[in-house]
Parts: C-alpha cells; sequence; structure tokens
C-alpha cells in the first residue's frame, strides 16, 4: 500500500465537525437542563447531544465525536453532567452510560443512514425534500436516535450491575427512571436535525 | 459565575514528591491501585488506600474544600447505594461498594491537583500511539483535543445567549428553539473551521 495515492480517511473538514461537535456535546452536558412543559422538570442536554451528533454527523463522524467527548472528560476535564470529569467516573455508577455514548451516537447515526438513504447518495437534498414532503424524515430520524437510546440502555444497565453491584433487574428498574427524559430527548433531537439539515442539506451527505 | 467549564482544571503549583513525580509514574501508581481494588476481597482494601491517597493528597496541599468539591456531587447516590447494600446485603457489601467508588474519587481530586491539565491531555495522546497500527496519526487525535477545547467557549456562550434572547422576549424556554439555532451556528463554526485547516495545509 505504500506506493497507492490514498486520500486521508478523516478530511481536515471532517476533523473540524468532529471536534466541534465533541464541544457541543461538552457544552450541552455542563449547561443548565431547560425546565420541560408544564411539570417543569429541568431536562439536561447530555444524551440530547449524543443522539443529536449521531443524527447530524453520521455513525462514523458521531462516534468519534462523542468518543472525543468521553476521552477528554476522562482525562479530567469536567464536561460531564453537572462539571464532572475524571478518571473518577469509570468507577463509578454512570460508567456505563458515558462508556454507552459513543456507541449510542454511532447507532443513531448508522440507522438513520439506512434509512434515509440519500444521506449517502448525496444528491443535493432531492431525496431529502421527498422524505419531508410525506412527513416521515423526522419519524426516521425518531428511529434512528431510539436506536442510540437502546444502546444506552445496555450500557448504563450493564454498568449498574458491574460498579454499583446491583441485580439485574433492579439495575434495570433504577434505569427505568430515565426512559421519560430519554424518549422525550430522542423525538426533540431528530426535529433539532430536521432543522439542521434544512439549514446545511450538504452535511449529511458525505457519509 | 463562569457559564463554561473550567478547561484549566484544578491544579495548583507546587513541590511536593506528588508534583514532582513523572507522568509515567502517576499512570502506573493509578494502575497499581486500579488492580488492587478490583484483585480486593473485600472493604478494607479500599478503605486502606482511601486513607493512604487522603493522606498523601493532603500533603501536597488538597485542602478540605477542594475534597469536599470532588466529592459531593456523589454523595446523594453513594448515600443510596449504601442504604440499598445495608438492606440487602449486609454493612460490609455497602462499605466495599461505595468505598470502590470512593477510592477513585480521591485518586482523581489528587491527580488532578498535582498535574498540569495539558500534560495529562500530553499523556493521552501519548497513550493513543498505537492507532498508528490502524493508520491514523496521532497528532490529529491531539489536533482534535485542542479544537474542541477552543469551541467550548463559543459553543457555550451561542447557547447562553439565546437563552438571554428568548427570557428577553418573554417567551418559554422550548429546547428546540433553543439548540436548533446553536446547532447551526455550531455547524457553521466547524465549517469555518475546517477552511481555515484546510488553507493551513491540512488534507
Amino acid at each position: 500500500m505504500t506506493n497507492v495515492e490514498r486520500r486521508r480517511a478523516i478530511t481536515a473538514e471532517d476533523l473540524a465537525n468532529i471536534a466541534v461537535f465533541a464541544a457541543l456535546t461538552a457544552a450541552l452536558s455542563v449547561l443548565p437542563g431547560i425546565p420541560l412543559g408544564g411539570a417543569g422538570v429541568p431536562l439536561t442536554l447530555q444524551t440530547l447531544a449524543v443522539f443529536l451528533t449521531g443524527l447530524v454527523l453520521g455513525g462514523t463522524r458521531g462516534f468519534l465525536a462523542v468518543a472525543l467527548y468521553v476521552l477528554v472528560g476522562l482525562v479530567g476535564v469536567p464536561v460531564f453532567a453537572g462539571f464532572r470529569g475524571g478518571l473518577g467516573v469509570l468507577a463509578g455508577p454512570s460508567a456505563g452510560y458515558i462508556l454507552a455514548f459513543p456507541f449510542a451516537a454511532a447507532a443513531a447515526g448508522y440507522v438513520a443512514q439506512w434509512l434515509i438513504p440519500a444521506r449517502r447518495a448525496n444528491d443535493g437534498g432531492a431525496t431529502n425534500a421527498r422524505y419531508e414532503r410525506t412527513g416521515t424524515y423526522t419519524v426516521r430520524l425518531v428511529a434512528g436516535a431510539l436506536a442510540g437510546f437502546v444502546v444506552i440502555r445496555v450500557g448504563g444497565i450493564l454498568g449498574l450491575v458491574a460498579n454499583a453491584r446491583l441485580p439485574l433487574q433492579d439495575a434495570f428498574l433504577a434505569d427505568l427512571a430515565f426512559w421519560p427524559g430519554d424518549l422525550v430527548k430522542c423525538v426533540l433531537a431528530a426535529v433539532i436535525a430536521v432543522g439542521v439539515h434544512k439549514a446545511f442539506p450538504r452535511i449529511a451527505g458525505t457519509r | 459565575m463562569s457559564r463554561g467549564p473550567d478547561l484549566f482544571g484544578s491544579y495548583v503549583p507546587g513541590t511536593s514528591f506528588l508534583h514532582r513525580a513523572p507522568l509515567w509514574a502517576k499512570a502506573l501508581g493509578i494502575l497499581a491501585v486500579t488492580v488492587a481494588v478490583a484483585a480486593a476481597p473485600s472493604w478494607p482494601v479500599p478503605a486502606a488506600l482511601s486513607a493512604l491517597l487522603l493522606v498523601s493528597g493532603s500533603a501536597a496541599g488538597v485542602g478540605a474544600r477542594e475534597w469536599w468539591r470532588g466529592l459531593a456531587p456523589a454523595l446523594p447516590v453513594l448515600v443510596l447505594l449504601a442504604l440499598y447494600h445495608v438492606l440487602t446485603a449486609g454493612a460490609a457489601q455497602a462499605a466495599d461498594v461505595v468505598l470502590t467508588i470512593v477510592v477513585f474519587l480521591v485518586l482523581t481530586r489528587v491527580l488532578m491537583h498535582t498535574t498540569p491539565l495539558p500534560e495529562l491531555l500530553d499523556g493521552v495522546v501519548w497513550l493513543c500511539s498505537p492507532v498508528r497500527l490502524i493508520g491514523a496519526d496521532p497528532e490529529r487525535i491531539g489536533l482534535a483535543v485542542s479544537l474542541m477545547l477552543r469551541s467550548i467557549p463559543f459553543i457555550v456562550g451561542a447557547v447562553g445567549e439565546l437563552r438571554d434572547a428568548v427570557r428577553a422576549r418573554g417567551l418559554r424556554p422550548n429546547p428546540v428553539v433553543l439548540v436548533t439555532p446553536a446547532v447551526i451556528a455550531t455547524v457553521a463554526y466547524a465549517q469555518r473551521t475546517g477552511e481555515a485547516l484546510a488553507a493551513r495545509g491540512f488534507d
């Protein structure tokens, strides 16, 4: 492979997108939650940012962006929810959730790409427009986010079993508390991703 | 009140033994603690290690307030876990579970107090050097890390401005209304950054 001229797998634009979306995930994780609806329960945006990164950047770049976020957080920059950070997080009960984030972004991105092939064909948004007319574009992105939701559940529950030493059944019940908020965030991430795709049809097309 | 995370960490310069220890020695220390805790049969091992780290950290200048800042956010979860395990399996297991988490919280405090964050980040980029084997370039990971850290203030500022704008107009803070323009500004910022990298000969 030495004499073969090969294009970099990660271009300058990809690298910038990965770094900036890692920063977006950090910013949305540390900002105070937004009070939602009538109940006024503050909604932290950490998992929203994870789903959104996958839906906007696609599986591969989404994975790398969130992995970069997790790496920087584990080194000690306080970018996790509540300004936490550092190696100690790995021993805590939320370790499974944090380690699942990159895979959740990947799952959301790959499922969205699979359901919306135009994102690979790069046809100038024509197929996207067709999906938008039929109203299924948002639904398909929600489906992508739900794939990420499932990955976070699996990782989070395994982390609770390993670090909090809960039996599987109790870990599942503890995790259930996060379902309503995370399901809302799946829908929100899809709605926001539709807006971003409309503003930048090109970003959805490359990979 | 600052809006962004404290990107400089909690490093405090000093001349203690731990401040002067090279990064590889600290990494070996962390590895040793991890192995000891993982292999430990019960709570006295993490308890002894926590005590040891508390003493050496205090000797390196970690004050009461800094210890508290590191432990306080985890406290509610630790109390819940302790209660759960006391009720289901007894005090010994509760102590084991809680102290295992505490050891690493204390360890993190000591590491962050005695090591500048840029040094830690350089160490991680070095640890990533095996990515060469799959054709990737560890230098790019370092570049991505610094681009990310440089971008956080811009994005936190963008979201904060939108929040203020929404509040000034008396609207209810709706996540879609708040986040969509922030993400669009983020993508535009990423494109400018990508163009700037390309203009400097980055392929």
